[in-house]
């Protein structure tokens, strides 16, 4: 600080200023050399210090660093990254869509089909080998699935083994793999592969029979290679033979084939399925009474199947659950009347999975790559499209559009039925909050509370900054926004942006629901209602939240170990007590779907269902 | 023209005595220093500068780049992953080079917080107990350097033979296990945001003092101007200035009464606090037997500020030492050390917790300062005093649940009002001398000021992409550039290398919690270090202001022997 009204020496035109209080003890003086001479070595000293630090970072560059295998083997060169879908149009005018996923270790078996167990030969060569997992769908126009397939390849430094080609009624496995791709393979190469087929259903090989196949290879330019192959499985006169060819492109995967049946050749377009998708709007909500009671499950299938879900999954039509499985980037979907089965299907997005969405049939998924992927509730691909940077809020319906928030403040809609982008938007900073839809837009709110609301066209209906938030929601003309740097919960008003009231609420406020004439704010050990009109207070509840849904004008809500709904006005409704205890760890989700509840945590699910 | 130039003298003045002096002070000296001392300077330097332009270049970072999953959801860019991940345990390395040459409790602190780290990095590869004998093997390595090194004075091949036994601990494990080869997750992202959950705990102090940097440019840039402004400007424009701004203090003040964000309970918090602040400085200014002078003002608070932030953040640092005790103490089987253990989980736990240690900080510091006060240096003990009184208030809200409080905003609103009181009344009955009526105008422009030191932060957030970046940026920066006068000690207790070294790992750990942030997007988390800076401006900066406006007004009433009317 500088003593004001005194002229300071070194200023305009003195000595440099030197203000020290006279008191102040005069700074330490650099320490005196050593007091004998010592050789230092600087440097050596110098050279080795920097050498020391160059490889601390080298080896933070590399030591926990997933191995993606694709230097282990020449024929990685001929596929695509995961994640990457091939879309195949067949000669019977159906189309098929090859979803491609590879890993090394064990990470391709973790949603399974069952079935894959059979293309290992060891727990060493599980944790060992790369692995390329293709998913494949094929249905009509009309999206009706007429054929889903898993196929399984080894990818070893000699070449693309196929292990096992897995349906859902049966499988197919070979001992040895079958050598499908040769590494450096040449036009004009020819190979032949002899060992064992196992057939098989469920979990167990009903038939195992001798099998041999022979394959040639011819040139397909661009980077390609033709590999025709014929299979006899069985021996002697009961054999079955069957012919077929794979054309192997480098960098796409197989871009076509034909067998006995059909052809199928890449084209650059979305599935024929796309059209057959059209949300609907939302079906009635369901009304769980106190009667009822939630019947628990399980919902993780035949093993290898592991469901290590970091969100809760969705819920669509039919009780259908999808679970995003965070081991390796997976949708499972798991019918609520499955039982211990394989998965109805399995999709790999690509990357893992930070956002998920069920619009009628369609399940939405953000990516950690950036990008937005669509499916049908068979798991057919419907569309995908690239975000500017990854999203960490859970997309939104908006009408037909998905409306997605990005983390560069980007604010995306997209046609939910063919994936076109219907408009963009940005805020100038992160978007963390799920965006609020209601009658009069979809309002989005930035972290340093920049507030948007866009009507369906992507026109901005309001525009004004808040307090950032910690949590928000639009209810009755009013954004409600619980400020992260002090403690009050204020109330603007839309469009202006007008303070309406605000009202302090002391403490975490992690969601904002409105329900009724009130605003519900979620607390760690409490729930704490506030007028809507004016913001004080209707009434509080001491119970310790973990996941919060609205249902019409009432509120369900559970704690560590119960469901609760209640009125807009605080009163119990009822009370479903679960079996568990631990509600409060990981995650927990309130799925209201067309006429269930479902209560979601971890694998285990519950449908309330009436006595 | 003679006007214009005597602003553009106010202006140079002005940087030069907010910006330029304190950096010109405060940059590091190497002459003299020890071989390697100098490299790892640089080095760190060099770490800190890649770590700031990752901040800045988060966005286009995160568009192209890969992104790495978190453990908990969050995307972190692959590179930025390295960096944040080296710059960790470099920083770590220093701080445990350091801790070679200090006290026994340093040298313990630096230890656990290594196991603790390493607990995180080896989570992975846990299954391979034979790969844990790295961990093992490092962390034997380095306390055999503690024991070896007591009391040695400092030599460049310490941090060589620290890192790579640090090294060893850390990466060894997953490099060797075979098991989280064939599970093959990425585990850097595991590893990391363990890694910053207890770094950014050790980070706390430098964040919260960072926190300040505004609070304190914002007191020194008002004190310089008016000081400079009666200096250069000429008379007429003095007198113009001298009604304008008790004329905008008026203004504001109107303002802010009919402003709806001040509520009712905010006036009587900072009518109450202020009150509190005002009756402990005036009984520290009575221990120092004079009235309060522009040398108390002219403190350097930075040491006093690190004292604050540190035993404010007590609580977390020594829940990071208790890290790996969590681990242990439950296999030992040993009733007292579990509940000791569960006591401290008990405390932390609580929301009053913060409060009352800020309270106690303040309280015990005050008292503790009285005898500086009576050695003729009542600053402190005035610091410390509004510390207690603003926890004190904090800990009320808290309890009450009213929503009582002291935003920045109303305090400014009374201390203005009570500047424009007390200069209508010592006017009136012409007692206001020129040195008073500067010190006035001093306390006016700084209640002015002050509640808009952040306002450069939106916009440039806005530019940076990212929430809160600027000024957690301006005041990490600011740091850096001015408290290298640390690294000129050199005492027994604190030798020059180890505090050269702890300046770099503490300034290291400050920018990598920031990058962290910056680059995962993570606001509003539990690492986001906003929140410290925040607390920063609030248990250092609001002080700060307080006892500056109070001081001017000591100054304004208190008689001056000689002084004319």
């Amino acid at each position: 600080m500088t003593d004001p009204g005194h002229r300071i020496p070194g200023l305009s035109g003195g000595p440099p200023p030197q203000w020290a209080a006279p008191h102040r003890v005069p700074p330490p003086q650099p320490p005196a050399g050593p007091s004998r001479p010592i050789r230092e070595h600087r440097l050596p000293a110098t050279i080795l210090l920097i050498v020391t630090t160059l490889a601390l970072f080298a080896a933070s560059a590399v030591v926990g660093r997933p191995d993606d295998g694709r230097s282990r083997s020449p024929v990685m060169a001929y596929l695509p990254p995961s994640g990457t879908r091939v879309v195949l149009q067949t000669s019977d005018g159906k189309d098929e869509v090859d979803e491609y996923y590879t890993t090394v270790g064990m990470a391709f078996s973790q949603s399974g089909p069952s079935a894959l167990g059979y293309g290992i030969e060891s727990v060493e060569e599980a944790q060992t080998t790369t692995w390329l997992r293709v998913f494949v769908t094929i249905a009509d126009a009309a999206g009706t699935v007429a054929e889903r397939q898993t196929q399984l390849y080894a990818v070893k430094p000699t070449g693309l083994e196929l292990r096992v080609a897995a349906w859902p009624d049966r499988f197919l496995m070979f001992k040895p793999g079958l050598l499908m791709l040769p590494a450096g393979v040449q036009p004009g190469h020819t190979w032949s592969v002899a060992g064992t087929a196992g057939l098989g259903s469920g979990a167990a090989v009903t038939l195992e029979s001798p099998m041999s196949a022979s394959f040639s290879a011819t040139a397909a330019g661009d980077g390609c290679v033709v590999v025709a192959g014929d299979l006899s499985v069985g021996s002697g006169t009961a054999a079955v033979r069957s012919r077929s060819s794979m054309t192997w492109c480098q960098g796409r995967g197989a871009v076509a084939g034909s067998d006995s049946t059909r052809t199928v050749t890449a084209v650059q377009r979305p599935p024929v399925w796309g059209s057959a998708f059209q949300p609907s709007e939302r079906g009635p909500l369901p009304d769980p009474v106190a009667g009822g009671r939630l019947e628990g499950r399980d919902m993780t299938g035949l093993p290898p199947m592991a469901l290590a879900a970091r969100l809760p999954p969705v819920v669509l039509p039919g009780r259908v659950l999808v679970y995003p499985n965070q081991l390796n980037g997976d949708l499972v979907a798991r019918g609520w009347d499955d039982g211990m089965v394989d998965a109805r299907w399995a999709a790999q997005p690509g990357g893992s999975i930070t956002g998920l969405l069920a619009i009628d049939r369609i399940v939405v998924a953000t990516t950690s790559e950036r990008r937005v992927v669509a499916y049908g509730d068979q798991g057919q691909y419907l569309w995908q499209a690239t975000l500017p940077d990854a999203a960490e809020a859970d997309p939104v319906r908006f009408g037909r559009l998905v409306v997605v928030g990005g983390l560069d403040g980007t604010v995306s809609a997209y046609d939910a039925a063919t994936g076109t982008l219907a408009w963009r938007t940005h805020t100038p900073n992160e978007i963390r909050q799920p965006p609020v839809v209601t009658d009069s837009g979809v309002t989005v709110l930035d972290q340093a509370g920049n507030l948007l609301t866009l009507a369906a066209d992507g026109s901005t209906l309001a525009s004004f900054s808040t307090e950032p938030p910690e949590s928000f929601t639009v209810r009755d003309g009013l954004v409600v926004v619980a400020g992260r740097t002090d403690g009050v919960v204020r109330a603007y008003r839309l469009p202006d942006g007008s303070i309406a009231w605000r009202t302090p609420v002391l403490g975490a406020r992690n969601s904002l629901t409105p329900v009724g004439g009130v605003i519900v704010v979620q607390q760690n050990d409490n729930l704490r209602a506030l007028r809507t009109t004016d913001g004080t207070d209707a009434w509080s509840k001491s119970l310790r939240p973990t996941a919060l849904a609205a249902l019409g004008d009432s509120l369900v809500v559970s704690d560590v170990s119960s469901v609760y709904r209640l009125g807009a006005d605080g009163s119990t409704l009822a009370t479903w007590p679960t079996d568990a205890t631990n509600l409060d760890e990981s995650f927990t989700g309130l799925e209201v779907g067309t006429s269930d509840l479902f209560l979601l945590h971890n694998n285990q699910a519950y449908l309330w269902v009436a006595r | 023209m003679k006007t214009l130039a005597a602003f553009g003298r106010v202006l140079r003045d002005l940087v030069l005595l907010t910006i330029v002096a304190p950096v010109r002070e405060g940059r590091p000296r190497t002459a003299g220093w020890p071989a390697g001392l100098r490299a790892l300077l640089v080095l760190s330097l060099a770490v800190y500068a890649a770590l700031t332009l990752a901040v800045v270049f988060a966005a286009p970072l995160r568009a192209v780049d890969r992104l790495i999953v978190l453990s908990r959801g969050g995307l972190v860019p692959e590179t930025g992953a390295m960096l944040l991940i080296g710059a960790n345990v470099f920083a770590l390395a220093l701080l445990l080079t350091a801790a070679l040459h200090l006290s026994w409790w340093a040298k313990l602190l630096a230890w656990l917080l290594v196991t603790s780290v390493v607990l995180y990095f080896t989570l992975g590869a846990s299954v391979d107990p034979p790969t844990l004998l790295w961990s093992g093997g490092g962390l034997l390595v380095l306390l055999i350097m503690i024991v070896v090194r007591w009391r040695r004075r400092y030599a460049w091949w310490e941090f060589v033979a620290v890192a790579a036994a640090l090294a060893a601990a850390l990466f060894g494990p997953t490099l060797t296990s075979e098991t989280q080869r064939g599970v093959n997750v990425d585990f850097r992202g595991i590893a990391l945001e363990g890694t910053l959950q207890a770094m950014t705990s050790m980070a706390m102090p430098a964040l919260f003092v960072a926190g300040a940097a505004l609070a304190q440019i914002a007191v020194s840039a008002s004190f310089a101007g008016v000081s400079s402004s009666v200096r250069e400007l000429p008379r007429p424009v003095i007198v113009g200035l001298a009604w304008l701004v008790p004329l905008a203090a008026v203004v504001t003040v109107v303002f802010a009464l009919g402003d709806a964000e001040n509520s009712p309970l905010g006036w009587v918090g900072a009518v109450g606090v202020l009150l509190v602040i005002g009756a402990l400085a005036t009984a520290a200014t009575a221990a120092a037997g004079r009235p309060p002078a522009w040398s108390d003002l002219d403190e350097d608070s930075t040491a006093l500020n690190y004292l604050v932030a540190l035993c404010s953040v007590a609580l977390a640092l020594v829940g990071l030492a208790t890290i790996p005790l969590q681990a242990v103490v439950p296999l030992l089987h040993v009733e007292a050390l579990q509940s000791l253990l569960d006591g401290y989980n008990f405390i932390a736990r609580q929301d009053a917790t913060t409060s009352i240690l800020r309270m106690l900080v303040g309280g015990v510091g005050f008292v503790l300062a009285l005898p500086l006060a009576r050695r003729g240096r009542p600053w402190p003990a005035m610091f410390l005093a509004a510390v207690f009184a603003l926890a004190g208030l904090a800990l009320v809200r808290l309890l009450s649940r009213t929503g009582i409080g002291a935003p920045v905003a109303q305090v400014a609103g009374v201390l203005t009002v009570a500047l424009l009181v007390i200069g209508g009344w010592l006017l009136a009955t012409s007692r206001l001398s020129r040195q008073g009526a500067v010190a006035l105008t001093c306390g006016l422009v700084l209640c002015l000021v002050y509640p808009h030191r952040a306002i450069l932060d939106d916009p440039v957030s806005a530019a940076l992409g990212f929430t809160g970046m600027g000024a957690v940026l301006f005041g990490l920066i600011w740091r850096l550039l001015t408290e290298g006068e640390i690294t000129r000690g050199d005492s027994p207790r604190w030798p020059m290398p180890a505090r050269v070294m702890l300046y770099c790992a503490s300034a290291l750990l400050a920018v990598t919690s920031t990058a962290y942030v910056a680059l995962t997007r993570q606001s509003g988390g539990d690492t986001d270090i906003s929140i410290f800076t925040d607390a920063g401006d609030s248990l250092l900066g609001t002080p700060l202001f307080i006892t500056a406006v109070l001081g001017c007004i000591g100054i304004a009433v208190a008689r001056q022997a000689g002084q004319p009317r």
